[in-house]
């Protein structure tokens, strides 16, 4: 015989210490994933990936001999470096992957990862708990960022695996510190970007101006910084464009950066986008510390 | 002015296939009038229609007994309105707020600073007069929300929920304001979840559930109208085993209760018979508390909207 | 339980030049507490003490024993909170929502789903547990809040004016809601509430607050005694003025209350019995409708103390 009223119980069971991040960071992960478009820009990263390193392998393996091909090509065309699969390509290989990515994501899941817990209130329920604003703050981020790096970064490493795995042992030089490279200017334009998505959600506490608002800044800094480089003819100007920086910071990190002369010093770009994110990380602190006043 | 303050006829309004309000026929003369039921039962689409805010899906309404449809400008002269939802003016400060009240309602200069100084002063909420309405608290928005209503005295006032969100201060004042607007004649319709303060300021309801009329009239003939229900006295003391055993025998009781050693729940259907057997147990010194709840709001509202579920 | 539920010494808190609480001492050893006070009166400030989300400016708050703004992390997962405002987590189910909240607490996932149902069913949400809490009623919203400040199983309750804006019968479900989860599980009640008669039916204690100062914190039970030993008693429909006068004839002082059917009675020299008023009514053929002791009702008393400035 056995009785079960719907009454309120005592809980017995365990009590974990994890940090309060951890759930909140495996939340929104789920949030994220739940939303179609987010998942569908994943994947289509992720297959592009599958693609390119299936390439590596025809290219590395199957066809050995298309770097005499290429050679042949570069000097029919005329062209003075030779096209090999070297630093350089996987710089633009990571510009491929980026730029479809980044607004898009931003897009549909950073901006209303904070203003919609400010619309329901939901810090309020949050902040009467144990959590923090800074261990919130990070929990959010992290998820973000685990997207932007899972988008871009995901394929990135599969391509260079598949590389390094079907190329001859010398081409390892030549590729060697990629991963590297890549994974910390990855890493490093996610961070910034993902704090200024939400520092502008809780500016404007709600998703859809801050859509509004990122793709203007987006779009516009493009803009003006090109109109500023011409009229001033001051190439630092161009680190207004976060396009460009992006651009910048990866290519710098991978050391490859192009000998032209329109782009803005790694120096100015990278104290801009360090600044964005500093920026950006008060603002989010002075807002969630606002909000974990209660009520 | 024989006219009615408030006359509904056959007043019925939908929403598409949901259903506000269904036949009502109400008329009001003065005094205030409490408007009870649960959310959804229709109060708010009611209060819409009497401040000519949406037309009327069938029926009409009649305000001293002019018709009430939206655009009649001249009735909305004679009545003052507090809505439930909130107010949006937030950049205004509340005496500016309501200073542009009384201008658009026709007042110019120094008589409509006088009408808001009053108005102010009425809700207790003049020295708060330059306090922008965002900075407010709820309570204290709703306190403007009642200023605005009596702005021009109209002879009728509608008041939404007024109470909702007021600290105990300002509860009493308000309720203290409406007693005595309605003393001069006046009509103030009070609309409030909150059973024993209506209890405490009017006996005349109109209680709507399901967008229909439930009960109108005095609370006592309400409930003497509800004759399924048997009544209850409650009683607490000393040596009741006995007592029920007495009104046992005399076959007075169509249900007892009896609640540890102290507390007996009689029911009866001749309340008044029971009474006076009691008192006379009374008048031994057994009985220490009596009490029949059914003369109370909350028992009545109980009876006709449905248990609360405990 | 040696330890006091709340123990405020000296708290005292300023926000730049402004001070919302001027250095307020109060123990509260645990039951039901009613936190009273008009609009402004630093009730808030009080509760981010305790929830240590606010630094005193000097003094201390004790939570269980504990101090809440050293250990306010750790504190929080002993203290439910149910705010005045709306508050869940958008684009969750409302079990999804609370389960979240819970594994926040530190419930591992599986457990805090578990509980996040069990808690939902308490306080009636059962059928509703996999909508939306945006489609919610307000009534359901308020449930679903207690049911949010339960989930992680606390030992001290905050409720933030938990019945505001409920039609009678929510309200009177919600008020039985709090009531068994006070009497019959041992949770302490913090209730913050402008209906006094929610907190006369919940609390035994309350403290009454003003303009940041401690105005007076004791039982429920002595604020409401002051008239001891007077009656209030109703009267049958049209027979109030016969009453008063006979009451009077009989050497009782009597005064009328709002309807005209209810008097308080009251002798100056001593308690006022019962039987006495029966037989009066018997001998002068009236119906006495109720009789009880004429305790002061707690908003008289609230008032009172706000006035005596």
């Amino acid at each position: 015989m056995a009785f079960r009223a719907a009454e309120y119980e005592r809980y017995t069971g365990p009590r974990s210490k994890r940090p309060a991040w951890w759930p909140l960071l495996t939340a929104t992960l789920q949030r994220g994933w739940s939303s179609r478009w987010v998942r569908r820009i994943t994947w289509i990263s992720l297959i592009q990936g599958f693609g390119l390193c299936v390439l590596a392998y025809v290219l590395n393996d199957v066809v050995p001999t298309w770097r005499e091909l290429t050679e042949r090509v570069g000097e029919m065309a005329g062209a003075e470096d030779e096209i090999k699969l070297d630093g350089r390509v996987y710089l633009w290989l990571l510009n491929m992957f980026v730029y479809p990515v980044l607004l898009p994501l931003a897009l549909l899941f950073g901006y209303d990862l904070i203003s919609k817990d400010l619309e329901t209130n939901a810090t309020e329920a949050y902040f009467a708990r144990p959590i923090t604003p800074a261990s919130y703050l990070l929990g959010r981020t992290l998820a973000f960022v685990g997207f932007l790096l899972a988008a871009t970064l995901g394929p990135m490493l599969m391509v260079w695996l598949a590389d390094y795995a079907t190329s001859e042992a010398e081409h390892f030089q030549e590729i060697a510190k990629v991963p590297l490279g890549i994974t910390l200017a990855l890493s490093f334009i996610a961070v910034v970007l993902a704090l200024f998505v939400q520092a502008v959600s809780v500016l404007t506490k709600s998703g859809t101006w801050t859509n509004l608002i990122f793709v203007v800044i987006f779009l516009f800094g493009s803009a003006m910084a090109s109109i500023l480089y011409n009229m001033t003819d001051n190439v630092d100007m161009l680190s207004i464009s976060l396009l460009h920086n992006v651009f910048v910071v990866c290519a710098y990190i991978m050391d490859e950066l192009p000998k032209r002369q329109d782009y803005a010093d790694p120096g100015v770009v990278f104290t801009v986008m360090s600044g964005i994110g500093i920026v950006s990380f008060m603002i989010l602190m002075r807002g969630l510390r606002r909000r974990s006043m209660l009520g | 002015m024989s006219a009615p303050a408030i006359k509904t006829v056959g007043l019925s309004r939908w929403y598409g296939e949901v259903q506000g309000l269904a036949g009502l026929d109400v008329t009001i003369q003065h005094g205030v009038v409490g408007l009870l039921g649960p959310n959804g039962s229709g109060k708010s689409t009611l209060m819409r229609l009497l401040t000519g805010q949406i037309h009327a899906s069938r029926g009409y309404v009649e305000i001293f007994g002019e018709r009430m449809t939206p655009g009649h400008f001249k009735s909305f002269r004679v009545l003052g309105h507090a809505p439930g939802e909130d107010i949006h003016f937030e950049n205004e400060r509340a005496c500016d707020f309501l200073l542009l009240l009384a201008k658009l309602g026709g007042e110019s200069g120094a008589s409509a600073r006088d009408r808001v100084d009053k108005a102010l002063d009425r809700i207790g909420m003049t020295p708060k007069a330059n306090v922008r309405l965002r900075e407010m608290s709820k309570g204290m928005r709703q306190r403007i929300k009642v200023a605005q209503a009596i702005l021009f005295e109209p002879p009728l006032l509608l008041l939404d929920e007024p109470l909702n969100g007021m600290d105990p201060p300002s509860r009493r004042q308000t309720l203290d304001l409406v007693r005595e607007y309605s003393n001069t004649e006046r009509t103030v319709l009070l609309a409030s979840h909150v059973l024993h303060e209506v209890d405490a300021i009017t006996d005349h309801l109109i209680m709507l559930h399901h967008g229909r009329l439930l009960a109108e009239g005095q609370l006592s003939d309400i409930r003497n109208l509800i004759e399924q229900k048997p009544r209850r006295a409650t009683i607490r003391g000393k040596g009741l085993t006995q007592i029920a055993a007495k009104l046992l025998s005399e076959d007075r009781l169509s249900g007892l209760t009896m609640e540890g050693d102290d507390c007996l729940h009689l029911d009866t259907r001749d309340l008044t018979k029971l009474l006076l057997e009691l008192q006379q147990v009374g008048a031994d010194g057994q009985i220490e508390t009596l009490e029949t709840d059914d003369q109370k709001l909350d028992a009545v509202y109980d009876m006709l909207v449905g248990g609360s579920a405990r | 339980m040696s330890a006091p539920i709340i123990a405020l010494d000296g708290l005292l808190v300023r926000y730049g030049k402004f001070t919302a609480l001027h250095g307020v001492d109060a123990i509260f050893s645990g039951g039901s507490l009613g936190l009273l006070g008009p609009n402004g009166a630093g009730k808030s400030t009080m509760l981010r003490s305790i929830l240590g989300l606010v630094r005193p400016t000097a003094g201390t708050a004790q939570v269980l024993g504990v101090d809440a703004r050293k250990s306010g992390t750790e504190l929080r997962r002993r203290i439910g909170y149910m705010p005045e405002r709306d508050a869940y987590i958008g684009g969750f189910s409302a079990v999804r929502g609370l389960a979240h909240l819970a594994e926040i607490c530190g419930f591992p996932k599986d457990d805090a789903m578990l509980r996040a149902h069990d808690v939902l069913h308490f306080v009636g949400l059962g059928e509703e547990r996999y909508r939306e809490v945006s489609t919610f009623s307000t009534g359901m919203r308020q449930r679903y809040k207690l049911a949010a400040a339960l989930v992680h199983d606390p030992e001290v309750l905050f409720l933030d004016e938990p019945t505001n804006g409920l039609d009678p019968q929510s309200r009177a479900r919600m008020l039985g809601l709090i009531e068994r989860i006070t009497k019959d599980h041992g949770l302490h009640l913090v209730l913050a509430s402008h209906l006094l008669h929610d907190v006369e039916r919940l609390c035994q204690e309350v403290w009454v607050m003003e303009g940041g100062k401690m105005r007076l914190s004791g039982s429920i039970s002595d604020l409401t005694a002051a008239a001891r030993g007077a009656r209030r008693v109703t009267i049958a429909n049209d027979q109030g003025a016969a009453f008063h006068a006979a009451a009077e004839a009989a050497g009782f002082a009597c005064s009328r209350e709002g309807d005209g059917r209810s008097f308080v009675v009251h002798h100056e020299d001593r308690v006022v019995e019962p039987d006495e008023i029966f037989r009066l009514a018997q001998n002068n053929q009236m119906v006495i409708t109720s009789i009880r002791p004429a305790a002061r009702s707690l908003e008289d008393a609230f008032l009172e103390v706000l006035e005596g400035e």
